[in-house]
């Protein structure tokens, strides 16, 4: 093969692959992101715009504590360089219009050459609706415990008056 | 540009472009102006007698470097631009641009990502170069040479220079053109200047 050939081909290749890529990313549901090893935010994808509401002019190239906690997300950061990957740790994001956001964080480091990290890729899921889902599920348990405890008070309460009336009648007798 | 012979001279230029800098111009242009936008570019370039579909470019092929300069003026005229918006632009580029994804391996640190300028601009353009003519804890002096352009190239690569030291020392930056070829200097040099305290 001619070397023109063959380098139109590769290029054919290369933008076969970014198209694979591009629709892979945008087609996930769940919210990605990619920050390099000074926590820069250099990819998003449209996930991540639809929960959070930032979009690739709002956050690429910007620090990723724009959004989330400083410490926290720097300690995540190095944890996972250090471990490789980071599974299910609860964190908050702030979204565009200040809306926090409780999240379930998973982390995997980005090696080059399976030497050197380059960066961490983020993947998270929205716990709004698991926290609302949460709260209202604690609210009913405590209801239920309410009424528990006034119900048994008032079976323990008939019991006793049971216990007056049978003395009383046993006093008439 | 009033005349099709403009457009003509640009398309002379020596050297070829990345298809990912037409791409990044089509994205500013539809999140800006909308997919009639895109038709109003696409027509103004039409009229001075080439034709640039971008939805079918591809970001790895290379497209003459006239193309490039012409696609940046049918956007200037076609949407009545001013160098402002331009510059605005050029801001927006780089964090929609595939390059930051490309050598994020670079953005370790300030030095080291200024180092290899040149490395960044020979993946974009086959012709001209940048080089570092210093580099300090608070500023950096680039020079370009070695290409033609137009002078709506020197705003947008003010934005684009911009934007890309704000990513890089992740501070704010003040950049100016301190030197330009359509000023009679023989290249185009950039200062980039950031203050050493955190905003």
């Amino acid at each position: 093969m001619a070397d023109d050939k063959k380098i139109k081909t590769l290029i054919e290749d290369i933008n076969l692959l970014e198209n694979y890529n591009k629709e892979l990313f945008s087609f996930t549901p769940l919210p990605l992101f990619f920050v390099n090893p000074m926590g820069t935010v250099l990819e998003i994808n449209p996930a991540f715009t639809k929960i959070t509401g930032y979009d690739t002019y709002d956050v690429v190239g910007e620090p990723i504590s724009s959004f989330f906690d400083e410490k926290e997300i720097k300690g995540i950061i190095e944890e996972t360089m250090e471990k490789d990957s980071i599974d299910n740790r609860e964190s908050v994001i702030v979204s565009k219009d200040g809306e926090k956001i409780p999240i379930s964080i998973f982390a995997r480091n980005r090696k080059m050459l399976e030497e050197e990290s380059n960066g961490v890729f983020f993947s998270f899921f929205d716990l709004k609706e698991v926290k609302k889902k949460e709260k209202e599920l604690k609210e009913k348990l405590e209801e239920m415990e309410k009424f528990r405890k006034l119900v048994v008070g008032r079976e323990l309460k008939m019991v006793e008056l049971k216990e007056k009336i049978k003395k009383l009648k046993k006093r008439q007798a | 540009m009033d005349t099709k012979k403009e457009a003509e001279r640009m398309m002379s230029f020596k050297g070829e472009v990345r298809g990912m800098t037409l791409k990044t111009d089509e994205r500013f242009v539809l999140k800006r102006f909308g997919k009639e936008g895109v038709e109003k570019v696409e027509k103004r370039m039409e009229d001075l007698g080439y034709t640039l579909k971008y939805k079918d470019v591809s970001s790895m092929d290379y497209y003459p470097l006239g193309m490039r300069m012409l696609s940046l003026v049918a956007i200037k005229e076609a949407l009545g631009l001013s160098d402002e918006r331009i510059r605005e632009m050029g801001r927006a580029a780089p964090r929609a641009s595939l390059l930051i994804r490309f050598f994020m391996k670079y953005f370790l640190s300030p030095q080291k990502t200024f180092e290899r300028a040149n490395e960044i601009w020979e993946k974009h353009y086959t012709v001209g170069s940048v080089d570092v003519a210093e580099v300090a804890e608070d500023r950096v002096v680039l020079q370009i040479s070695g290409m033609e352009s137009h002078p709506v190239f020197c705003n947008y690569l003010i934005g684009y220079l911009s934007s890309l030291g704000r990513i890089i020392v992740q501070k704010e930056v003040e950049l100016e053109e301190t030197k330009c070829v359509f000023k009679g200097d023989n290249l185009h040099e950039f200062v980039c200047k950031w203050q050493m305290t955190r905003k």
